[in-house]
């Protein structure tokens, strides 16, 4: 009877343990720094094709998320291989999509953007 | 003068083997050799009466009140008068011995002392003379018995004493029930974790929760957060000297006990009396009741990420380590001991069963060569392995490490103590493997490695005048990189390999790197009841633990120096004030610190550790400076300690923060530890209650302040690493401990019970969750997932534990 009463309790020391046990996911208050807007580039060259270039900005991280980000269609976008040819990218109307034309990707070759945002 | 001195020391404790202590009876034996009229000396030697071992006591002379302590071989010599003489011998843990001796010529007579078994529990804490924390040269060290340990309530359902050492100054936790600790903003690799001098390289079972020290196989642990001996290296910012429990060579002895993590027993059998004498200690997750209520299956559920878990352990999940000692007495002068540990983890992660755990071997041959010199000759394993298997994918790492140590000590007179001694380590690297190299990740692991760590030491506890006592010595540590292995060379830019050359041979150096290793503490005594002490020391460290974030994973590798990275080199300042007050009732100190390190590392952002093949990373600045401060009553009915830390931790890396100086991982602003307990004695009597407090700042944190979208997929974007920091930790524990006097059971033994001890603690009684690691509730953010749109990224802490009722049921005799 008495060890009963022993196992019983334990029982329920136990139970009672067994909340603390588990990880728990709890709301935070956090308060980040306003660091502003930052332009983002993503640009892509491959073999014997042209060149693309996609600007848009980031959004802060307290605001709803969106899966469309702002984009910048008012850019000028120039091309420059180190063979000295260059090309200005043309803006393609949408999604801040700005496409080369006459620079194809080749092997060997390095290339660098300068890109100028019009007010 | 005399007279006072004497009384002084045999108010004193005394200690077996403890030099340091010499110190402080140097005054002593200076004064009591008085010349008084026909003298004969009385000399002899004070020993152990079971394991025959020297016995550091005061001999004392009531008639002429003159009396000195023995020395290291438990020596002693008094010059007394013609006639009769009582003579008492004490040491703490011992029963006096009293000999009325008529004294007529020149005499030699050696004590026996007996131990006082139902004392020696007693022994441990009070064994060290009531103001050793002004007079010896310790700064930056802490010593805990296994008594004191067993006074603090226990954390998460388990005596476990890397979480116990998280509760003194200077020493933090990296995260809440995770057993890697930091040292003075130092990094989690950067403490050396021994086991009876054995190395262990991944000190922790379950992720982190529990560590591999099995509380009832320990018998105290220092730890040096400043100050180390030149006897002691390889890492950078502290040392854990653990030490197991010593068989006893004369009775049987033990405890068994059992709680809600593990249960556990240690039991110290004589094969021959005084010779031979074995000690085995065992622990395993499956006894405990924990385990054996997840059985019941009542309470088993599903985590935020689907893996169904029970109570206490996941599927598949346990633990054992196995601790064993054998002692063998030679004869007086020599003693061999053979240590050993092995533990073993095991896990379902990723579909697949891993195992992982540690082994260790030491054997130790102890001589004593002649009165002044002891010789300690050891030859040490470690291996550290992980496998994990998952149908054909059959993954194994390790580091091994096989190593020769020889020390010697060396005692010319009362005011010097000589160490000195070499140390050779062969590692041995397996960074990850396949054992079918054509599966899918075949190859994508660093290759293996080879390094020899060397040193060679010798340092000097030298009592230079009455008040100043220095402990000074010199490391040279050597590292060798050794094929066979390529060298490489990186392209700054890609951090691709663009050159290598191979090295062939077993012997073969790669690279070397050579760093003599300076120490120094020393101790002005300003009067009786204050001190000041400072030390300087610098480390070298050529391992590395590659982790990511603040956890210790069981994946995680060690990685020598190599070509490309360079060794850890890190110097610390410290500076001491120690106070006793109410005749050494109350124990004060306060320490500052500031510690300059050379070749910390971080990982660029955005990498990861697990499948890359060139893992080498950025090789930084770090430094860390601190005041401690801390109030302690060591000893009584009622024991407790108030301790505050100030820190600061930080590294500079050109690729990280535009080459800032930012907050490491480690940084930890404030920190405060609250330790008490009281015992009752006569109301209650085997009642103990005792209670913690921790507070801390929250550690550094990387938060994303915006987020950009490519493609529809939404990455976080963060301008600083470690810019933000978690919430603060509070934490509030409750113990109590019962040790029924009247529940003893009597054996036929006198003066030998079998004592119940009951322990219940309740851990976070605020239950406050704290928290370890912040996300976003699009918790695929960064991971290349869509976010679900709609939504906004809201943060979400993760927090281990609350409220944690536990106890435990220990049985010794």
């Amino acid at each position: 009877m008495k060890n009963t009463a022993i196992l019983f309790l334990i029982i329920v020391l136990l139970n009672s343990c067994t909340e603390g046990l588990h990880e728990a996911i709890v709301p935070i208050e956090l308060n980040v720094n306003d660091i502003g807007i930052i332009t983002v580039m993503d640009a892509k060259i491959e073999k014997d094709s042209s060149a693309w270039v996609q600007l848009s900005y980031s959004n802060d991280i307290n605001n709803p998320y969106t899966a469309e980000p702002i984009y910048e269609p008012n850019a000028t976008v120039q091309l420059s291989a180190n063979n000295g040819i260059q090309e200005t990218l043309v803006y393609t109307g949408s999604k801040g999509t700005y496409k080369g034309n006459s620079i194809k990707g080749s092997v060997g070759t390095n290339y660098s953007l300068t890109i100028t945002i019009n007010d | 003068m005399g007279p006072k001195v004497i009384q002084h020391a045999t108010k004193k404790y005394c200690i077996k083997f403890n030099p340091k202590i010499l110190f402080v009876f140097i005054l002593t034996i200076l004064f009591v050799k008085t010349s008084i009229a026909q003298n004969f000396s009385l000399t002899g030697r004070v020993i152990d009466n079971s394991s025959k071992e020297n016995v550091f006591a005061t001999v004392y002379d009531t008639v002429s009140k003159t009396g000195e302590a023995t020395n290291e071989q438990g020596k002693f010599s008094l010059l007394l008068s013609k006639g009769e003489h009582i003579i008492r011998v004490n040491c703490i843990g011992y029963k006096e011995w009293i000999e009325t001796i008529n004294l007529t010529k020149d005499t030699t007579i050696n004590f026996t002392l007996q131990t006082n078994v139902s004392f020696l529990k007693e022994v441990v804490i009070t064994s060290q003379i009531a103001d050793q924390n002004i007079s010896s040269t310790e700064i930056g060290i802490e010593t805990l018995s296994k008594r004191q340990i067993e006074r603090i309530p226990i954390i998460m359902g388990e005596t476990d004493i890397l979480k116990t050492i998280q509760l003194l100054p200077g020493i933090n936790s990296v995260a809440e029930g995770n057993a890697g600790f930091i040292v003075r903003g130092g990094g989690l690799d950067q403490n050396l974790m021994l086991m009876d001098e054995m190395p262990i390289y991944y000190a922790t079972h379950m992720q982190g929760l529990y560590s591999v020290y099995n509380s009832a196989a320990v018998s105290s642990l220092t730890i040096y957060k400043g100050g180390v001996p030149a006897r002691f290296g390889g890492r950078s910012s502290s040392v854990l000297d653990v030490r197991m429990v010593n068989s006893n060579l004369n009775e049987l002895k033990g405890e068994i006990s059992t709680g809600l993590i593990t249960s556990k027993f240690a039991v110290e059998v004589p094969i021959v009396k005084n010779k031979l004498s074995v000690f085995l200690a065992g622990r395993s997750s499956q006894a405990g009741f924990g385990y054996m209520y997840d059985q019941l299956g009542s309470d088993n559920s599903t985590d935020d990420k689907g893996t169904m878990v029970n109570t206490f352990f996941e599927p598949e999940q346990w633990f054992y380590d196995i601790n064993g000692k054998i002692i063998y007495q030679i004869n007086a002068k020599n003693r061999v001991t053979y240590s050993l540990y092995q533990g073993r983890d095991n896990g379902f992660t990723g579909g697949g069963l891993t195992r992982w755990g540690n082994t260790a071997m030491h054997l130790k041959w102890f001589s004593q060569l002649n009165t002044k010199w002891i010789s300690n000759t050891s030859v040490i394993y470690s291996k550290y392995q992980t496998h994990a298997v998952n149908g054909p994918y059959d993954f194994a790492s390790s580091i091994g490490t096989y190593s020769i140590k020889e020390e010697s000590s060396f005692i010319p007179n009362i005011k010097n103590h000589w160490r000195f001694g070499f140390q050779s380590e062969y590692q041995d690297f397996n960074h990850g493997s396949l054992l079918d190299n054509t599966q899918s990740d075949g190859g994508k692991f660093m290759p293996p490695m080879q390094g020899l760590e060397t040193a060679l030491y010798i340092e000097n506890e030298q009592q230079i005048t009455e008040k100043l006592s220095a402990l000074y010595g010199l490391r040279v540590s050597m590292y060798n990189k050794l094929g066979s292995g390529n060298s490489n060379v990186y392209d700054p830019n890609t951090n691709l390999s663009i050159s290598q050359k191979y090295y062939a041979n077993p012997t073969d150096i790669i690279q070397i790197y050579v760093n003599p290793e300076p120490r120094i503490s020393a101790t002005y005594l300003l009067s009786d009841t204050h001190s000041i002490k400072a030390s300087y020391n610098r480390n070298a460290q050529y391992l590395r633990l590659m982790t990511l974030g603040s956890d210790i994973t069981w994946y995680d590798i060690w990685m020598p120096s190599t070509e490309n990275i360079s060794p850890i080199l890190t110097d610390q300042l410290a500076v001491g004030y120690f106070r006793n007050f109410m005749n050494n009732k109350l124990e004060f100190s306060t320490e500052a610190y500031c510690k300059i390190q050379d070749g910390v590392s971080d990982f660029e952002d955005g990498l990861h550790n697990f499948l890359v093949n060139n893992l080498e990373a950025y090789v930084a600045q770090g430094k860390a400076y601190g005041i401690e401060i801390s109030l302690e009553k060591p000893r009584g009915d009622f024991t407790g300690r108030v301790s505050y830390n100030l820190g600061r931790s930080m590294m500079q890396i050109d690729n990280i923060n535009q080459g800032r100086w930012y907050n490491s991982m480690f940084d930890i602003t404030h920190s405060l530890n609250l330790l008490s307990s009281y015992s009752f004695t006569k109301a209650l009597n085997g009642v103990t209650l005792s209670a913690n407090f921790v507070y801390y700042t929250g550690r550094p944190a990387t938060l994303p302040e915006s987020y950009y979208t490519i493609g529809g997929v939404a990455f976080p974007y963060w301008e600083a690493r470690n810019e933000y920091r978690l919430p603060d930790f509070i934490r509030m524990d409750f113990g109590i401990k019962y040790e029924p006097k009247y529940l003893a059971i009597k054996t036929k033994k006198p003066n030998e019970k079998l004592q119940p001890v009951l322990d219940i603690s309740f851990y976070n009684v605020l239950n406050r969750r704290n928290i370890y690691s912040i996300e976003f509730a699009n918790s695929t953010i960064g991971k290349g997932t869509a976010a679900t749109p709609t939504n906004n990224f809201t943060p979400y802490g993760r927090s281990t534990f609350g409220f944690i009722p536990s106890f435990q049921l220990t049985l010794k005799f």
